[in-house]
């Protein structure tokens, strides 16, 4: 049994037509992810009271479960809970629910990349921020990020890489990202051509990803500056 | 990656069984609410629009199509059905036989297909209307040029095409074999081959015959693929196939049962058969 190259070729150009749906995931659990990420390990490292152990709650679940039962909870699940609060939440939109899903389950893997990275930087660069009277926000921008950054970005990047392919699981409520469009194909031609369908898929998923880890690696040069750091593959 | 899902779904279901139980008692009362205001003229008139939901990818019974439309043998029988019931509003998805479940369980949808059979399990948990959506046929598939075939009898020390552990056909020719002793088909397994490349080894004369329900779309196949493959007649087993509605769904089932009923009768049934299927299969069920 050969594989129909051609016919790769062909589907890599259906399979296309779903990237532009997937990226805008990509970018929107990724953005929103971090920013959660940050607010979480921000609770987690000032141990505040009542919500440092939810923190902890949280990120521990949703570390632990695959993304595929996130996304059963949030769009099975949620609607149910906020029916309770008396909001109708059966018609927003699958885009919203898979985001959601997606940005909880980022959210509590990188904020376990942030808060070590946070806690890294010595004690004693705190107290010389201090001691000349730097206010919360400037110390973190001009002390603390510049320093905890290049010690985080690195597992960042692999979240973000990984992101790209926990979109893999969006099929299963009947959405069109790239995997959902080569099950659709697969399937309106009765699994005829599986394997180049799925060698085509995997060609894009290469592509985003390749693209996703340079692009990475163009905001770590500026974020590494006095920082050179190893040439790595991408 | 069938076990991890299942697995998955599992713990999924759980989850939201407990969340359903929180709001169980919430949907009770607005059932009771409805129930008083049915009374009233001006709520009779309202249409309600429900959310139901088909498996995707199952051609043909339902699948969307290159330009991305919900298609289907399912879909148009549940058009038919929306347009005989004016006072719901049918709105439906495609996904994933799991989902379907497990969206019907925690209110998300109110009624499902897939070419469900009836069976204990789902008559407990579901509403399961008394009339069939459609029918699906149990064939022995063999080369055009075998005749030696007939029955599940004939399939004796015959090369089967293998067939998937646990499923359907699998535990059909198991409970044949347990009634059979003297008489053994060898049955072997097999996961993850293609509808197509089943029929298609069939033609190529490396197996001798298939056991597979008729509606996976045996007829396109054939043709797109030239294939030398017919269909054993009669049947091996007629089933019917059923839409499944959530507990609390009485007054919609109760519709959903009768509109059915008007397609089979009116020939509606038997016409999207032969549409989807290449033949009347309604005809074959008798109850």
């Amino acid at each position: 049994m050969g594989i129909d190259f051609s016919y790769v070729l062909k589907v890599i150009d259906r399979i296309s037509g779903a990237i532009p749906y997937t990226l805008l995931i990509i970018v929107i659990s990724g953005s929103f992810g971090i920013l959660l990420a940050a607010g979480i390990a921000a609770i987690r490292i000032r141990k505040w009271k009542v919500l440092s152990p939810l923190a902890d709650v949280y990120v521990s679940f949703f570390r632990s479960t695959p993304p595929l039962i996130h996304i059963f909870l949030v769009y099975y699940g949620l609607p149910l809970l906020l029916r309770e609060f008396g909001i109708d939440a059966d018609d927003w939109s699958k885009t919203i629910y898979v985001s959601l899903a997606l940005i909880l389950f980022n959210g509590a893997y990188m904020s376990e990349y942030l808060r070590p990275a946070y806690l890294a930087v010595d004690r004693g660069q705190h107290d010389a921020a201090d001691s000349i009277g730097m206010t919360g926000f400037t110390k973190l921008r001009r002390i603390i990020l510049p320093q905890m950054l290049p010690i985080a970005w690195p597992n960042l990047e692999n979240a973000f890489v990984e992101l790209v392919k926990d979109t893999s699981v969006l099929f299963v409520i009947g959405l069109t990202d790239i995997m959902g469009m080569a099950k659709k194909i697969i399937s309106n031609d009765y699994g005829v051509k599986k394997l180049e369908v799925y060698l085509a898929a995997a060609a894009i998923y290469w592509c985003i990803t390749f693209a996703v880890s340079k692009l990475c690696q163009l905001l770590e040069k500026k974020i590494m500056i006095g920082n050179p750091t190893e040439k790595r593959v991408g | 990656m069938k076990t991890k899902l299942f697995g998955s779904v599992l713990a999924a279901a759980l989850f939201a069984g407990v969340l359903s139980g929180c709001a169980s008692n919430q949907s009770a009362g607005a059932n009771a609410s409805a129930a008083q205001s049915a009374g009233e003229p001006s709520a009779a008139a309202q249409v309600k629009t429900v959310n139901v939901a088909l498996e995707s990818g199952s051609k043909p019974l339902s699948f969307e199509n290159d330009k991305g439309e919900k298609v289907g043998y399912e879909v148009d029988v549940l058009k038919a059905v929306d347009e005989l019931i004016p006072d719901y509003n049918f709105n439906v998805e495609l996904v994933e036989s799991d989902a379907t479940q497990i969206g019907l369980e925690t209110g998300k949808y109110v009624l499902i297909g897939g070419g469900l059979y009836k069976t204990p399990e789902r008559e407990q948990k579901y509403l399961i209307p008394n009339a069939i959506n459609g029918v699906s046929l149990i064939n022995i598939y063999v080369n055009e040029d075998d005749n030696s075939i007939k029955s599940l009898d004939d399939l004796v020390g015959k090369k089967l095409v293998p067939s998937t552990p646990n499923g359907g056909i699998f535990n059909l020719l198991t409970a044949y074999n347990k009634e059979h002793p003297d008489k053994q088909i060898t049955i072997t397994t097999g996961e993850g081959i293609s509808v197509a490349d089943r029929f298609k080894s069939v033609s190529d004369k490396q197996y001798d015959a298939l056991v597979l329900p008729n509606n996976l779309g045996f007829t396109e196949i054939k043709k797109e693929l030239g294939l030398k493959v017919k269909a054993v007649n009669p049947p091996v087993k007629i089933n019917g196939t059923y839409f499944a509605l959530a507990k609390d769904q009485t007054d919609l089932s109760a519709k959903v049962e009768q509109a059915l009923k008007t397609l089979r009768e009116n020939g509606t049934l038997s016409k999207l058969s032969e549409t989807w299927y290449g033949e009347d299969t309604i005809k074959y069920f008798t109850e």
